[in-house]
């Protein structure tokens, strides 16, 4: 018999271009609350999903109670007693809270019993604190909400872990509070549970032990009934030593007079219940310089992105484009404009995947400067050529390809059958071809390899040279470090800090953990 | 894992095995009921191939089938399931049947391009209905285009038998003015050759355009499309405008070119044989004139096969019905075999 | 005549109902199937062969649920384990039962006993048969008792069983079902089973109690008469619950019922417009209603995972 009631030993996922765990050992005893703390990428969520079954290790085992676990799916992760409560809310929206809770529960020809379960479920809640009503619909909740029916749902299984994967973003201070107390009292009923965060404070305040990753490895183990460590030491194992080579030439001066590229003044977008909400976000970017942008995913980095882009819609502020309000804003428009954006999702929505680097490369050639229509049709306020030009096609695609060493440097070549670092470079290639004005780029460097990371950047600071406004978003630091003037950081939704470049990663770590001060 | 490969790599054989396969069964089938399956086929083929007056038989049925295709295929390219072909074609049946007999006195260089314009614009703007449903309430156009089927059927049935009807009670408008009947070579209307224009040109279109450009990048990735600057409601209206237009285009074919007067019987299910010729040529414009001759021909054939045969007429309609299930079912083993390489 | 409208029309809805029913189940589990008018047609002509020979309602029904089951089991291997675009199967096997159905009238034609049928006998109801308005709905054939528990039946395993909420689970979130235990696939497949028998029943209902007969008067249209397409329309008239789908089935049965008195009284009345009508209401139901209980992941092909 174990003391520990899970242990995952050497816990090895590989994943295309990256080694998400790398060795990674975890154990908690029962009842004890664990804190995962890491920023991106440390490999915090794969390990959970993989004592989940969502993945399986490519190397290690699990042990629960001492017995190993194989081939493990959510089913069965469910049905021997573990719970995974994540941000991607896995509920029926059309379904009311008792209904979602009792599906699969029961053999299939059993009665519902709603009346009665209804009751069970409203004990259950009122047992840990929580205010639910069990007839309320999924869809009518906001996210907090829904969460907590994810961990009722867990909780009426009667499971014996619980895994919380970020689950105080987007509360309040106050609901905060009382979802610790919700937590505190289920670990008092003897459910393990492991926390995934990159809140600092709110980890050392709720757990009994930390657990440290940094890059899919375990670099902090602290049992906090023994050991004492401070908010600053923690952030240091959770960021690590910057490796920033380039010396930060930014001059603190306040560009007085110059009209900003672009104005965003208490942009709101986003509701509760898709994403994160933005709240009043306001900053200026100028010409030639890279704002980073950082923080840990999922703290509204990508709603920014897509609101300023035109992809979603704002509910509140304004945004200015060289001095011009924003009225409308489209894709289209934006495009239009100069502005561009590189997505960080390069498969889903960035590129044509079945179809040629030709196609590829051409797409906002049509509604951008170069391939516009010759001027007579202009006046009729036709900007994009009517037909293709094939020709003219075909040597852009391959004046792509040249620019940004494009392997295999074949115009024909699918999209699908090219490796990342050859993908990003199409992407990002096809954009700077358009001589943009502005260009939002998201983890323009994820899964790249080292040479194409490179290259990535090295054309980031040509364009900045070039006096264009970038705004970088990243999930890593090293790179937000290396290449940014400003360094801006989002957490729940704001921007809590815009540093300038040369600060301590020490200081952009707090940042990031939400630590003021 | 390897055998969805081989199906992929052999996609194209496995759909002319598999059409072959049609042909197989319902051979069985006649030989169980004591016909001579290679002389019903032989039948077939000259009912609705060989003979001339079948091969203009068949010109006939497959103007309506090919225009049909054009309306579903194209708005598919966009993304968008336009299964209201029915509707449409009617709707575009009773409006020019009306122009052409409500509109005389014009002469003929007007009245007909007239008629053929108002057949069109009344699909078009039916078409509209689901689409703007569609870009602006997302409602889902399967549902809708279908019902609207139905409503647009019945409502220009009930102007047959109302308002625009003949004198009689039977459900016929007036015939067209003489200004208004399509010229063509015997009983061949100009109506054909104008669909094969339609196609060629849709073609040219999709390739080389910019606008078919747009279409196959929404088919690829529609979100990469939209972040691309393409607008994705802008790209489905368009489509439909056209698309829907054809259908009802294809009524006032049917009106202008074969009967000369609208009725309840202009179509029988052609937009729904329509779809599945779209898909059986592979949504391809210029492919779709051949497949669309060939099911009509499959159709005139099969009319014709009891009396030279002895085959039951419904033989072909079985044959047509398998047949569309092979294709049906050779796109789904592609999709699957898709699914399990491409990932 | 108000009382012979009811009746007739309680009798024309029950194919219509039986389809819809069977639709409604399919659909909650997240497919959409448009060859309901294949599969009802292949009922009714194996239900009408079947009772030619052999005389037993019994044996007849038995055929119809099988022959459509084979057809059922087509659409639901291309759907559900071969990604196949659900519309155009659904068009497919449309298509091919017309085929089926019209080629296998043709062939036993010369050799039936006879060409009618004696159906299935009605039985009255005692005292509510005498009742002024709605006696006429308590002197019909079981078929027709059996819609109302059949509608209860329904609808208490959709809403009151831990099947039924499987089902919905899976019409809307097949992942979220999946992650629970639940088997979308195999909830699919029952639930094709399940639908394609209604469906054939009420094929065999049309043949065996309203016409007696068999009929394929053109090519692509059989006694059926598109009634499997208005089945589509009743479900989102129904918004996908059992009883609101009895009520629109019955409604559509006896609008058809009056229309059909009304054409032969009044042949001056403008009949296709009130034809027309229904499908208005069905239409502007659905762009009100937007969702109503529509499953969420309806026509999406639920990709299984390895």
């Amino acid at each position: 018999m174990s003391e520990y009631i899970v242990e995952m030993k050497r816990i090895v996922k590989r994943f295309p271009g990256i080694i998400a765990n790398s060795g990674v050992d975890f154990r908690a005893k029962p009842g004890e609350i664990n804190g995962l703390l890491g920023e991106n990428g440390a490999g915090k969520s794969t390990l959970m999903k993989i004592l989940y079954g969502i993945y399986q290790p490519d190397e290690g085992e699990i042990y629960l109670d001492g017995q190993r676990i194989e081939r493990l799916n959510p089913a069965k992760a469910l049905k021997i007693g573990i719970g995974f409560v994540r941000q991607s809310i896995k509920l029926i929206p059309d379904f009311t809270v008792a209904e979602n809770i009792l599906l699969g529960y029961q053999p299939p020809f059993a009665l519902l019993n709603l009346k009665k379960r209804r009751q069970d479920v409203e004990d259950l809640a009122e047992r840990y604190g929580l205010n639910i009503d069990p007839d309320t619909k999924i869809k009518d909740m906001e996210l907090a909400g829904q969460q907590k029916v994810e961990i009722l749902k867990a909780l009426f299984r009667k499971v014996r872990i619980l895994i919380l994967d970020e689950p105080t973003s987007s509360l309040s201070d106050i609901e905060t509070e009382k979802m610790f107390q919700m937590i505190r009292k289920i670990s008092a009923a003897g459910v393990t549970i492991i926390y995934i965060t990159h809140k600092i404070e709110k980890a050392l305040e709720l757990s009994n032990k930390i657990t440290v990753l940094r890059r899919g490895e375990v670099v902090g183990d602290i049992p906090l009934s023994e050991c004492r460590i401070s908010k600053e030491e923690l952030v240091d194992l959770m960021v690590g030593e910057s490796i920033a080579l380039r010396t930060c030439k930014y001059t603190t001066e306040i560009r007085k007079g110059e009209i900003p590229r672009l104005r965003i003044e208490n942009l709101c977008a986003g509701s509760a219940d898709w994403g994160m909400p933005l709240k009043n976000i306001s900053f200026d970017l100028f010409d030639g310089e890279i704002l980073g942008v950082a923080g840990v995913s999922g703290n509204g980095q990508k709603e920014l992105a897509e609101a300023v882009f035109g992809l979603r819609a704002k509910t509140a502020g304004c945004l200015y484009f060289s001095g011009e309000i924003l009225a409308r804003q489209s894709p289209k428009e934006m495009i239009a404009r100069g502005v561009f954006y590189i997505p960080a999702d390069r498969d889903g929505e960035g590129l044509l995947q079945d179809l040629s680097i030709l196609f590829n490369a051409n797409v906002e050639v049509h509604s951008c400067e170069p391939m516009a229509s010759p001027g007579f049709l202009k006046t009729f306020g036709i900007r994009t050529p009517l037909f293709q030009n094939s020709r003219k096609m075909k040597n852009y695609a391959e004046g792509i390809i040249l620019q940004n060493r494009v392997n295999p440097p074949n115009p024909l070549a699918i999209v699908k059958h090219l490796s990342g670092g050859n993908a990003q470079k199409v992407l990002l290639g096809k954009v700077l071809a358009c001589s943009p004005k502005l260009v939002i780029v998201h983890n323009p460097t994820r899964g790249l390899d080292v040479k194409s990371r490179a290259f990535v950047h090295e054309r980031l600071l040509e364009l900045r040279k070039d006096g264009k406004a970038i705004i970088l978003v990243s999930d890593d630091l090293d790179e937000i470090e290396e290449l940014s003037d400003r360094i801006a950081v989002m957490y729940e939704g704001e921007m809590v800090d815009i540093m300038p470049c040369g600060v301590s990663r020490s200081l952009i770590g707090k940042r990031i953990a939400g630590i003021k001060g | 894992m390897n055998r969805w490969a081989l199906v992929l790599k052999w996609r194209n054989p496995i759909f002319f095995i598999l059409v072959f396969l049609a042909f197989v069964i319902v051979g069985v089938f006649l030989y169980l009921i004591h016909i001579d399956p290679f002389a019903a086929f032989k039948a077939l083929i000259r009912g609705g191939f060989l003979t001339k007056g079948a091969i203009v038989q068949t010109i006939l049925n497959a103007t309506p089938l090919i225009l049909t295709a054009f309306a579903f295929s194209l708005p598919y390219k966009a993304n968008f399931w336009n299964i209201g072909g029915e509707g449409q074609l009617f709707l575009g049946g009773i409006a020019s049947g009306w122009a052409g007999f409500a509109l005389e006195g014009l002469p003929s260089y007007i009245h007909l391009p007239l008629v053929l314009l108002i057949g069109f614009s009344a699909g078009a703007l039916w078409g509209l209905i689901p689409t703007v449903l569609k870009t602006k309430l997302d409602i889902n156009e399967v549902l809708t285009t279908m019902i609207l089927n139905f409503i647009g059927m019945y409502f220009s049935i009930y102007l047959l038998f109302g308002p625009l009807g003949g004198k009689s009670k039977m459900p016929f408008t007036e015939m067209i003015a003489l200004s208004a009947r399509m010229p063509g070579i015997g009983k061949v209307h100009v109506g054909f050759f104008i669909a094969i224009l339609v196609g060629i040109l849709l073609y040219l279109i999709e390739k080389k355009t910019t606008f078919g450009f747009k279409l196959r990048a929404l088919k690829s990735n529609p979100r990469a499309a939209e972040i691309g600057g393409i607008s994705h409601s802008r790209v489905i209206t368009i489509t439909m405008i056209f698309g829907a237009g054809i259908a009802g285009f294809a009524g006032a074919v049917e009106v202008t070119g074969v009967y000369y007067y609208m009725w309840d019987q202009i179509s029988v299910n052609y937009s729904f044989i329509g779809i599945i010729v779209a898909f059986f040529a592979r949504q391809n414009f210029i492919l779709i004139i051949p497949t669309g001759m060939f099911i009509g021909g499959l159709l005139v054939g099969g009319r014709l096969m009891q009396g030279l045969s002895g085959a039951p007429v419904t033989a072909s309609v079985l044959l047509i019905g398998l047949v569309m299930l092979m294709v049906a079912f050779s796109q789904a083993l592609e999709t699957r075999a898709r699914a399990e390489t491409g990932e | 005549m108000l009382e012979d409208i009811l009746s007739a029309g309680a009798r024309i809805a029950v194919p219509i109902l039986f389809a819809a029913l069977g639709e409604m189940l399919i659909e909650r589990s997240g497919l959409l199937n448009l060859g309901i008018e294949g599969i009802m047609e292949v009922g009714a002509v194996t239900a009408f062969l079947t009772a030619c020979f052999t005389q037993s309602i019994g044996f007849s029904l038995l055929f119809a649920i099988l022959t459509g089951l084979i057809l059922g089991l087509v659409y639901a291997y291309m759907v559900i384990n071969l990604y196949a675009n659900q519309v155009l199967t659904g068009l497919a096997i449309w298509v091919l039962g017309e085929g089926i159905a019209a080629f296998a009238y043709k062939v036993f034609l010369s050799k039936l006993p006879s060409i009618t049928i004696d159906g299935v006998p009605r039985l009255p109801i005692p005292y509510l048969e005498k009742l002024p308005l709605l006696g006429g709905i308590f002197s019909q054939d079981l078929f027709l008792y059996a819609s109302f528990p059949l509608i209860f039946i329904l609808w208490f395993l959709i809403y009151k069983t831990s099947f039924g909420l499987a089902i919905r689970a899976v019409g809307h979130r097949p992942t979220a079902a999946r992650d629970l235990g639940i088997s979308p696939i195999r909830i699919k497949y029952l639930c094709v089973m399940a639908g394609v028998s209604m469906m054939a029943v009420g094929g065999a209902y049309l043949t065996l109690t309203i016409t007696n007969a068999y009929y394929h008067p053109t090519p692509y249209i059989g006694i059926i008469s598109l009634r499997g397409f208005i089945a589509i329309i009743i479900v989102i008239l129904g918004s996908w619950h059992p009883v609101r789908i009895g009520i629109a089935a019955l409604f559509f049965g006896i609008a058809d019922a009056t229309q059909m008195r009304l054409q032969n009284l009044y042949p001056a009345v403008p009949t296709y417009f009130y034809i027309m009508l229904p499908y208005l209401a069905a239409f502007i139901t659905m762009v009100v209603l937007r969702r109503g209980d529509k499953p969420l992941d309806l026509s999406n092909a639920y990709v299984q995972e390895k």
